[in-house]
Parts: structure tokens; sequence; C-alpha cells
């Protein structure tokens, strides 16, 4: 772009300052030289278009007025308080011209009567915009009405006429009552609520959440009863009775009540996740993990490579969505969760490698794999997530670090190898971890999104047991791994460094 | 005449007979177009779709000194142009250097304006969301974010970056956009 250019688009948004000597030279240019100005009104009209599909319609009300909608609809008791919530919501607004113009000279008891006749009316114009999607036969670009919608696999990015933004992840059924009432009837979806669209409200078989801004999530398949958790600002969940949740906070809505829960702001998509895993779509990284996993179909090493597609195991897991649209993750998040796993195999090396999101790093120990009779059998393997610190660690019964000091060093876990950096900066997104063991050198690596974090030496000659285990805890059950579990691979030789950041590279969804 | 148009004339027809709620229909074919043109020459979206309204109403009240073998989307820009020279006079005592600027742009380039617009098929702007949504994260942040204001500035310091340099990704997003809109279009 030239300068010129670039002047005159400052000039003309006024997002930067420009002097009125440049002002006027640009003007002068834009007059008299016919490319320039061209080229300049194609900048601004594409602005121009840009702005008005990315804001929702107003509300054409003096239109309204002026077509002379003022006839009243028949009322049934769920919409008694619809008018009520509908003036609040005006008044509450800060009042645009378009609105308080028509406002200006009503009496209130006629204004409500126009708004009980206009909200009714509104009630069959709902039109939401779908905005991206992964989703088979839901493309960006078309709209939603006042319909069921049913979602099998992706995820849909939602834009509502007063600005609200809505990621909704598959498995789904929602439907939208309104533009400001969405009923969620399966599946999650996390919410950002401008001041425009205040009072948005989700509901669901146990209650509703009614948001007074700005960013929220709510998980209508939760096993005792939806959950609504806040990430900013403020929402009323109502279940019986009614709660103010802060940014911070989560609730689970039981019918009759509202019990506080932690908060899992991570195991929701964003926006701007939703963003980046289209592009990776769009990529074709999905087809490009799926040509590695063919390939590794070969390797006579190759253990296990579980994407839990058609996985049938039992546990206390939920199945969701996984790092494409349409494949399958294992989510643990309360406390009993898990999933059984039983190699029944040794290794004199291996390389463990788990895509995982976590949701948070809570202040116990998460669980990725864990053997069981680890006191009585050496050779048995934990593979672990530290608390609080969020360090990987991979005691293997039997072995210890070499350099470790059990006079002087206070921390018992030091006993065990472990990664250099945390994965707390990985929390809320998919991230690859991996871990190699070589039992004749004692050399045990640690790789966090295809990169080497760390090497260390333990106890060498110790043969690697995999029999009975678990998946995202372990059997006393209060190390659940708090997040999902996509593709979980067991390889019986010591990957090299190059090898394993080739695959992430080829693995990954962003 | 086309389909659409001989639709509009039907829906025109209905509106003449009484049908006055279907002018709605009219206002929500045409609403995304008209604040396009019009948020092409103030930016200012609030503005824009205040002086939209205004040019909704015109139109309806002036309905039937539309031609029926006329460009509905043209004769309403025609409205639109009449506002906008009214907007901006009735604001050039007060008005900023911004606003000044635009009235002059806006005078200036009236018929690359209305040359452009004539020329934007529906389903451009349908074509342009689906296209925002597949622009590289950082392109599409800018997107979002607009040029107006303070939010170039914000923006800059959020992304360690310089307001000129913002202004060279939403260029590079437009020209990715226009690609993008011109392969959707291709059957």
């Amino acid at each position: 772009m030239n300068d010129d250019l670039s002047l005159f688009l400052q000039a003309w948004t006024g997002g930067a300052e420009v002097s009125e000597a440049e002002r006027q030279r640009l003007l002068q240019r834009f007059e008299t030289e016919a490319a320039f100005r061209a080229e300049c009104v194609e900048e601004i009209r594409l602005l121009g278009m840009i702005k008005a599909a990315q804001t929702p319609s107003p509300r054409w009300l003096d239109v309204q007025d002026a077509l002379g909608l003022s006839q009243a609809a028949e009322s049934s008791a769920a919409e008694d308080d619809l008018a009520s919530r509908v003036l609040r919501s005006v008044r509450s607004e800060s009042p645009t011209r378009l609105r308080t113009r028509w406002l200006a000279w009503r009496p209130l008891a006629a204004a409500a009567a126009v708004m009980l006749a206009f909200a009714f009316w509104w009630q069959g114009r709902v039109q939401v915009h779908v905005v991206a999607s992964s989703a088979p036969g839901l493309s960006a670009g078309t709209s939603l009405g006042r319909e069921v919608c049913e979602i099998e696999s992706g995820t849909l990015e939602l834009l509502t006429d007063r600005g609200a933004r809505v990621v909704i992840e598959a498995p789904a059924r929602f439907e939208f009552l309104t533009a400001q009432r969405l009923r969620l009837m399966r599946g999650r979806l996390s919410a950002e609520v401008p001041p425009n669209a205040k009072g948005f409200t989700v509901v669901t078989a146990s209650g509703e959440a009614v948001d007074l801004g700005t960013r929220f999530g709510v998980d209508a398949d939760a096993p005792s009863g939806a959950e609504v958790h806040v990430f900013e600002g403020e929402v009323i969940a109502h279940a019986g009775q009614r709660v103010s949740l802060k940014a911070g906070e989560a609730g689970t809505l039981q019918k009759a009540a509202v019990s506080r829960r932690d908060l899992r702001e991570a195991a929701f998509i964003s926006p701007a996740e939703n963003g980046a895993l289209a592009e990776g779509l769009r990529q074709g990284r999905a087809a490009m993990a799926e040509e590695w996993r063919t390939r590794y179909a070969k390797d006579a090493a190759l253990v296990l490579w579980e994407d839990f597609e058609h996985d049938e195991r039992e546990g206390s897991f939920r199945r969701v969505q996984g790092r494409w649209p349409g494949s399958v993750s294992l989510e643990f998040a309360e406390k009993g969760d898990f999933a059984p796993l039983n190699l029944a195999t040794e290794a004199a090396q291996f390389t463990l490698l788990a895509w995982v999101r976590l949701d948070r790093l809570p202040e116990a120990m998460q669980s990725i794999y864990h053997g069981h009779d680890y006191d009585q059998q050496p050779g048995t393997v934990h593979w672990l997530v530290r608390q609080n610190v969020g360090t990987m660690l991979l005691p293997v019964s039997g072995t210890r670090r070499l350099d470790f000091d059990g006079e002087k060093e206070r921390d018992r876990l030091r006993l065990y190898p472990a990664s250099q950096h945390s994965v707390r900066g990985s929390v809320g997104r998919w991230t690859l971890m991996a871990v190699t063991y070589d039992s004749a050198t004692g050399q045990v690596c640690f790789y966090q999104d295809g990169r080497l974090d760390n090497e260390e030496r333990v106890t060498a000659g110790v043969m690697a047991r995999f029999g009975e285990a678990r998946l995202g805890n372990w059997n006393r059950q209060d190390r659940v791994l708090s997040g999902r579990l996509d593709d979980f691979i067991v390889i019986r030789r010591v990957l090299p460094a190059a090898e394993i950041h080739a695959f992430y590279e080829a693995t990954k969804p962003y | 005449m086309n389909a659409d148009e001989s639709d509009l004339n039907t829906l025109l027809d209905r509106i003449e007979r009484g049908e006055t709620d279907l002018y709605l229909g009219v206002v929500r074919r045409y609403e995304l177009m008209l604040r396009s043109y019009l948020a092409a020459q103030l930016y200012d979206i609030s503005e824009a779709d205040d002086l939209a309204q205004e040019v909704f109403l015109a139109a309806w009240r002036d309905l039937g000194s539309f031609r029926r073998d006329g460009d509905f989307g043209a004769w309403l820009r025609g409205i639109a142009r009449n506002r906008l020279l009214t907007h901006f006079r009735s604001q050039q005592r007060r008005a900023s250097a911004v606003e000044r600027f635009q009235a002059e742009v806006a005078r200036v380039a009236e018929e690359e304006m209305e040359a452009g617009a004539r020329h934007d098929e529906s389903g451009r702007i349908e074509r342009l969301l689906h296209c925002i949504s597949r622009l590289p994260e950082k392109l599409r942040r800018v997107v979002h974010a607009g040029l107006e204001g303070a939010r170039p500035a914000a923006l800059a310091e959020e992304l360690q970056t310089t307001v000129p340099a913002i202004y060279q990704l939403h260029y590079r997003a437009n020209q990715l956009l226009r690609d993008c809109m011109t392969k959707e279009a291709q059957p």
C-alpha cells in the first residue's frame, strides 16, 4: 500500500492524526487524479461493506411506527413477563437516536403496549447470522431463524442482531426462541455479549442463565445439570432460586437450586480459538494427521494409537469433540472420571504421545496415564502433570533421577524426571505432550508441542511395564486430568526429536 | 425483467393494495446494501444506520413515485445521496476534521460510489462474512476491530506494532477478502 493511500485512509477513518495540510493535499490529489481516486474509493467501499456486514441490523423502530404496527397479540402464561423484560431491557440500554426519537413523546403506558406488540412481532423475526462454521450443512454467510438446529460435528460461530457472539460446539441441538433467548437442548456454548445485547439468556432443561455482560459458557450436557461458567462480567443463574455468578465463578443448575462448582473456562471454545480451528481445517490439517496415522500403522513398534473414535470402553468420562469436527476425545472433568486401559506388554524403550486440552491446573496432580501396582511391580509407568507447577513427571517404578540427593532435597517429587517448563501456557488449547524412555541408557526426554523441553537421567536397566492402567486419573480417583484427551499413542522405541517435531507439525489442529 | 425485479414488483403491488407489513420485507432485502453504501461514506455505522432509516421512511412515503421499470436499489441510493448532502450541510459548522474530509470525499466521488454500488450483486456482502471468517487470525482481528477512533492505536499496542502497520494489515486483509469474494462468486 502506498503512503498516500495509507494517509488517506487514516484521515478518512479518523484512526490516526493527519495534519490539515496533508488532508488538503490528499483531497487535491483525490480530486485531480482518477487512478488515485479509484484506489481510495475501492478501499473505503470495502471498509463500509465490512462495517455493515459485521454490525447487526438495527431495529427499524421508526419504520415500524410509520407502518402502524400496533395491534395487540394474544398472550400466554409463559410470555406474561415478556413485555416487562423488553421494557427493562430498553430502559437499561443507552438510548440511541433511533429509539429516543420514537419514545420521546409517547406516554409510557402506550409505549408498553406498542413494545409488547413489537416484541411479539419480533419473536417471529429471529435472524441469527452464521459467521463461521465447520458443521456440515451450515455455512458461513447463511442465517438462522426461529428453528431447531442440530449439529453432530464441528462448531458454529453465530452473531445475533444485537451483536451477541455465540460459539456452539457439536454435538448440539438448539433453537433461538428470540434474538435474545437461546434454548440449548444439547451441547455446550460460549458467548460474548456486548452491552447492546445485555440480557441475552440461555435456556436449558434445568434452568436458565441471563447474561448481564460479558462472557460466559453453558454446558447443557453436564451429568448433574446444566453448568454455567462465567469468564467475565456477571450472569444470573436461575433454577428455582436466582444466584448471581460473577467472573471466575461457576454453578450447576439443578431445577430447584443452583450449586456452586469449579470454573472450567478452558472447557469452552472461544470465538478466537474457533477461528484458528477453522483455519486449520481449511489448510487440510485433518487429512495430514490421518496420513501420519496410516504411516505409523505400518510401524512394527506401534503398540497403540487410540483416537477414541470407535471406542467401546467403559469408564467414567464424556465423549466430546476432538481436534477436528466429527472426531472424538474423552473428557475427564469430575473427580472420579477415568478410562481403563490394559496394554499387557513390556518395553525396553518407549515413546508416549498425547494430544491434550487442559481446562485448568488445579491444586492436585493430573494423571494422563497411570499404571496400577506401582509399588509392587517394577517398571510400572505413571505420566503426570504436577499440581500448581504444571510440569510433566514420568515416574517409572524402580527408577529414580541419578542426581537426586535424598538427604538434601526437600521436594520429594524431584525423585522423578520432570519437564523443565510448565504446561500452564497450554491450558485452553490443544497441545501435544510427549515423553521418551530408554532403559538401556536411563535417558528420559520431555517434549511440548514438538519441542524438546528437558532431558534427564534415571536408573538404567528397568524394563517398562504396561499392564492394567487408567487414562485421565488413577485408581484413587483424585488425579483427574481435567480436560480432553485425543490420540493417545504408545510406540515401543524412542522417537528422535526431529521425528517428534515432524509429528507435531503434521498433526496439530491450528 | 429478471425474477428478482418481478418478485419486487409483486411485493410493491401488494403493499400498494394495503398489505403494508410487507414493506418490512423490502427493508430486509435492501438494508445491507444501503447500510454498506452509507457506511462507505460516513464510516460511523450508527450514523449510517440513522440515515438508512430516514431513507427507508422517505422511500415508504414516496413509494408511489418509484417507476416500476427502474432499479429500486439505485432509487434508494438516490434518496440516500440527498440525505447525505443534507447531513453534511447540517454538520458544516460543527463538523470535525474527519467529518469535513468525509464530506468532501463523498462530494467528489459521488459517481464512483454509485457505479461501484450498482455492480454489487446480491450475495456479495453475504460472501464477505464467510471470507472474513477465513482470514488468518491476526488479519481477522484487525478487520473485526475496525479503524475508527482509538481502535487502531489500541490494537497497535496489543499487537506491539504501529498504527500505520495496522492500516497496512487491514489493506492486506482487504486484498485477501476481494480475492476470496471473487473466487466464491465463481460457479
